[in-house]
C-alpha cells in the first residue's frame, strides 16, 4: 500500500525551487526512509512540505491517496506524526506531559484520557523503555532521552507516517545506533512508514531500506542503499568530503599522509587490525609483501596469560614493548 | 493534592482579603456590621449601608473582576508569545487608551470632566490599536514581529501622549495624571454588570483552549504536529487577552504590573505549566492581588488614598520575586 506519495513535487520558498526536477516516489508500509544530504539542500523543506506544514511550489502529496490539504488540522494528526529538531522545554513540564500530547487529536476538551489512550500510551513507553523518564521534567533529561520522548509522543499519534527532521542529530554514536534500531522495528511491527533526514551516511546505509539523496548539484537520487553504493551515486552525495569514501566498507577512509613503510607479523586477531590502524596514524602504511629492508612489527599473543608483546625488528635492532603505546612511542621516537 | 491545598489557602486568602477590604477604608465599619448587612441588608447607622452599597462593594467587585482579567489576558499572552516579558498591555492596549483619555481630558473636555467621556476614550483609544493588532495579526506569522509591531505602536501612542501633556495646562494635566494612576472606584454602578460580562466572556470562551494552550507551549511545529491551527489559534488568543486588557485599561485606567507577575506566581506556586489549573489560579490570585493592593490604596484608619499604580508595583514586584524565586529552587532540587 502506498503511504506517502508525491507526484510532480517541487518544494522550495517563494517560487525558487530548490530541485531541478520534479520529484516522483512512494513509500510503502514498514519502509525505514532516510533522506541524506549535505547541509542547505532542503532536506527540511522537503520534510515540512511532506508534513503538509508548508505547500509545495507545485505538484501533489498523498497521504494514503488523500491531499492533506483536504484534511481537517486533527484528521491529519491522526494520519502524520512530525518529530522536529526545535522542540522546547517549558519549565515544569514533565516527559509525561509529552507523551501525552500524542492523544491531543483523540481526547475532548478536558483532555481526560480514556483506558485506550491509556493503554496506547503505556504500549509506546514500554517499547521505548522510558518508564524511568515519565516524571522527571523536560531541561533534566539528556538530548537521547529527550528525543525518545519525542518520539513516544508522535507513536501515540498512532499514524501510519512518522516524519523526524534529524532525529540523530545530538545524539552520541552507541544513541544513533540504538535510536536507528528503534525506528526499524517500530516500522516493521506497526507496519508503519517512516521518514528521517541525517547526516550520518554509514548509519542511513545500514538502517534505510529506502534513500534519498540529495547532491549539493540540486540532483535527487533514490534507491535501496545498495544500490546507491554499486552505481556510484552515492559518491555524488558531497564532491569533497565524501571523496575518499571507501566503497567496500561503507565507511568513511581515514587517508593520511603515510612516508614509511612497515611489516606486520602476526595471528590475525584484534591485537593485530587495531596495531594496523596505530601504525597508520602515526604515518605508516602497512605493506603486505615481507621483504627485508622494511621494519617488521611482531605481536604476540599469550593466551594462558592475556598479554601480548609487540617487537620491532629492523636494521638497527630488534625491540620488545610490553604495550602498544611503548611501541608507538618508540617508532614515533626514531622517526624523529 | 497538593494543588487542593493551594488553592484552599488562596481562597481563605480571598475571603480574608475580601471581609478585610470591606471593613476597612477611611471609615472602619465592624465585621458584625458587615455580617447584618448582608444577612438582612440592614446596619446600624445608616452611612455605614451607603458607604458599602454605593461605594466598597461596587470598588472590590470591580478589584476583583480587573485583577482576574488583567491576570488572564497576562497568561493568554505569555503562552502566545512564549515570551515570560508578555503581558496584557504588551500589544499596546493601554497606550491606545491613554491616547484616547489624553485627548479626552487634555483637549479642554476638563470642564466636561465625566467620567463617562473618559470611559468612550479610552475605549475608542483601545478599540484602534486593537484593530491595527488584529489587521497586522492576519499578515505576520512570526509571534516575535507582532510582538515588536506591538511595542511600536505603543511607543508611537506614548510619543503623542507626551506631545499633548507637554501642551496642557495643570489642571488638565491633574486630571489625565489621576487616570492614569489607575483606580477600582470608577465604575459607575450601573455599569458594574457590563464590566462584569465583558470580563467574564472572554475568560469563559478561553476555558475550552485549556488543552490547546497546553500544546501551544511546546513550540509551532509540535503544534502543527498534533493538529492544531496554529493561525487560528493565534488569533482567537490576541483576541481574547486583548479584549480583557481593554477592558480592564477602559474601566480601570491601565493598572500595571500585575498581568505580567500573576501568571508566573502562579506557576511557581503550583509548579505547573497546565492550562487547566494555571486559569483558575490565575484568577484567584489576581482577585487576591487586586483586595490587597486595594486596601493598602486605602490605608485603614487614613484618608490618603494612594495611587493604585504605585501600590500595585511596589509591593507586588518583591512578594512575586521572592515566590518565583522560591518556585525556581524547588524545582532544581
Amino acid at each position: 500500500m502506498k503511504l506517502l506519495e508525491a507526484k510532480k513535487l517541487v518544494v522550495g520558498y517563494d517560487q525558487c525551487n530548490l530541485h531541478d526536477d520534479s520529484l516522483d516516489f512512494y513509500w510503502k508500509t514498514g519502509q525505514l526512509v532516510c533522506l541524506l544530504g549535505p547541509n542547505g539542500v532542503g532536506k527540511s523543506t522537503l520534510l515540512r512540505t511532506l508534513a503538509g506544514f508548508q505547500k509545495p511550489i507545485s505538484g501533489n502529496i498523498l497521504w494514503q491517496g488523500t491531499n492533506p490539504k483536504n484534511l481537517k488540522p486533527y484528521q491529519k494528526a491522526t494520519m502524520m506524526a512530525f518529530v522536529s529538531p526545535h522542540s522546547l522545554s517549558p519549565p515544569h513540564m514533565c516527559a509525561y506531559d509529552v507523551i501525552k500530547l500524542g492523544r491531543y487529536a483523540f481526547t475532548g476538551w478536558l483532555d481526560r484520557l480514556e483506558t485506550e489512550d491509556e493503554t496506547i500510551i503505556n504500549e509506546v513507553v514500554e517499547q521505548l523503555e522510558i518508564g524511568h523518564l515519565l516524571f522527571r521534567t523536560l531541561d533534566s533529561l539528556s538530548d537521547g532521552e529527550r528525543q525518545r520522548v519525542e518520539i513516544a509522543r508522535s507513536l501515540c499519534q498512532q499514524a501510519k507516517i512518522l516524519i523526524l527532521d534529524e532525529p540523530t542529530a545530538f545524539l552520541d554514536l552507541p544513541h544513533k545506533v540504538q535510536l536507528m534500531q528503534t525506528l526499524q522495528t517500530i516500522c516493521r511491527e506497526r507496519q508503519i512508514c517512516v521518514l528521517m533526514s541525517s547526516h550520518d551516511l554509514d548509519l542511513s546505509l545500514g538502517w534505510a531500506d529506502q534513500i534519498l539523496l540529495f547532491s549539493q548539484f540540486r540532483q535527487i537520487s533514490q534507491g535501496i542503499p545498495e544500490h546507491l553504493v554499486l552505481s556510484g551515486e552515492i559518491l555524488k552525495f558531497s564532491d569533497e568530503a565524501y571523496e575518499n569514501w571507501d566503497l567496500s566498507s561503507g565507511y568513511l577512509k581515514l587517508t593520511r599522509k603515510q612516508s614509511k613503510s612497515i611489516v606486520i607479523e602476526g595471528p590475525d586477531s584484534l591485537q593485530k587490525t587495531w596495531t594496523q590502524r596505530g601504525l597508520e596514524r602515526i604515518g605508516y602504511a602497512v605493506s603486505e609483501s615481507i621483504s627485508d629492508d622494511l621494519p617488521i612489527v611482531t605481536i604476540q599473543i599469550d593466551s594462558e596469560q592475556q598479554t601480548t608483546k609487540w617487537g620491532v625488528r629492523a636494521n638497527h635492532g630488534k625491540y620488545e614493548f610490553s604495550s602498544i603505546e611503548k611501541l608507538l612511542n618508540h617508532l614515533q621516537a626514531i622517526t624523529e | 493534592m497538593r494543588n487542593v491545598f493551594c488553592f484552599l489557602i488562596l481562597g481563605l486568602l480571598f475571603i480574608i482579603l475580601f471581609l478585610l477590604d470591606l471593613r476597612f477604608g477611611s471609615v472602619d465599619i465592624p465585621l458584625s456590621e458587615i455580617k447584618s448587612y448582608f444577612l438582612g441588608g440592614e446596619t446600624s447607622k445608616d452611612t455605614w449601608s451607603i458607604i458599602l452599597k454605593e461605594i466598597r462593594i461596587p470598588r472590590i467587585v470591580t478589584a476583583i473582576l480587573a485583577g482576574a482579567a488583567l491576570a488572564i489576558s497576562g497568561l493568554l499572552m505569555q503562552t502566545l508569545f512564549r515570551n515570560p516579558l508578555a503581558g496584557p498591555y504588551v500589544l499596546g492596549i493601554s497606550s491606545g487608551a491613554s491616547l484616547g483619555v489624553a485627548l479626552w481630558t487634555l483637549f479642554g473636555f476638563v470642564s466636561f470632566s465625566s467620567i463617562s467621556g473618559q470611559l468612550v476614550c479610552a475605549a475608542i483609544g483601545s478599540i484602534a490599536v486593537f484593530s491595527v493588532i488584529l489587521l497586522f495579526s492576519r499578515y505576520i506569522s512570526d509571534p516575535t514581529v507582532l510582538l515588536l509591531i506591538g511595542f511600536l505602536l505603543g511607543t508611537v501612542t506614548g510619543g503623542i501622549v507626551s506631545l499633548l501633556v507637554y501642551f496642557s495646562n495643570t489642571a488638565e494635566l491633574e486630571s489625565f495624571l489621576i487616570w492614569s494612576f489607575g483606580s477600582f472606584g470608577r465604575v459607575p454602578k450601573e455599569q458594574l454588570m457590563l464590566f462584569a460580562v465583558g470580563i467574564s466572556l472572554p475568560i469563559a470562551i478561553s476555558l475550552p483552549f485549556c488543552k490547546t494552550m497546553n500544546a501551544f507551549l511546546m513550540g509551532p511545529q509540535m503544534a502543527l504536529s498534533l493538529g492544531i491551527s496554529i493561525d487560528r489559534m493565534r488569533m482567537l488568543l490576541i483576541l481574547l487577552s486583548s479584549s480583557l486588557a481593554a477592558i480592564v485599561t477602559v474601566f480601570c485606567g491601565p493598572i500595571g504590573f500585575l498581568g505580567i507577575a500573576v501568571p508566573h506566581l502562579c506557576r511557581a506556586v503550583f509548579r505547573t505549566q497546565n492550562h487547566f489549573i494555571l486559569i483558575p489560579a490565575c484568577i484567584i490570585c489576581g482577585a487576591i492581588f487586586c483586595l490587597l493592593s486595594d486596601l493598602i490604596a486605602h490605608w485603614p484608619g487614613s484618608q490618603i488614598k494612594l495611587p493604585l499604580n504605585a501600590v500595585t508595583a511596589t509591593l507586588g514586584a518583591p512578594i512575586v520575586m521572592i515566590a518565583i524565586l522560591q518556585g525556581n529552587r524547588k524545582v532544581q532540587r
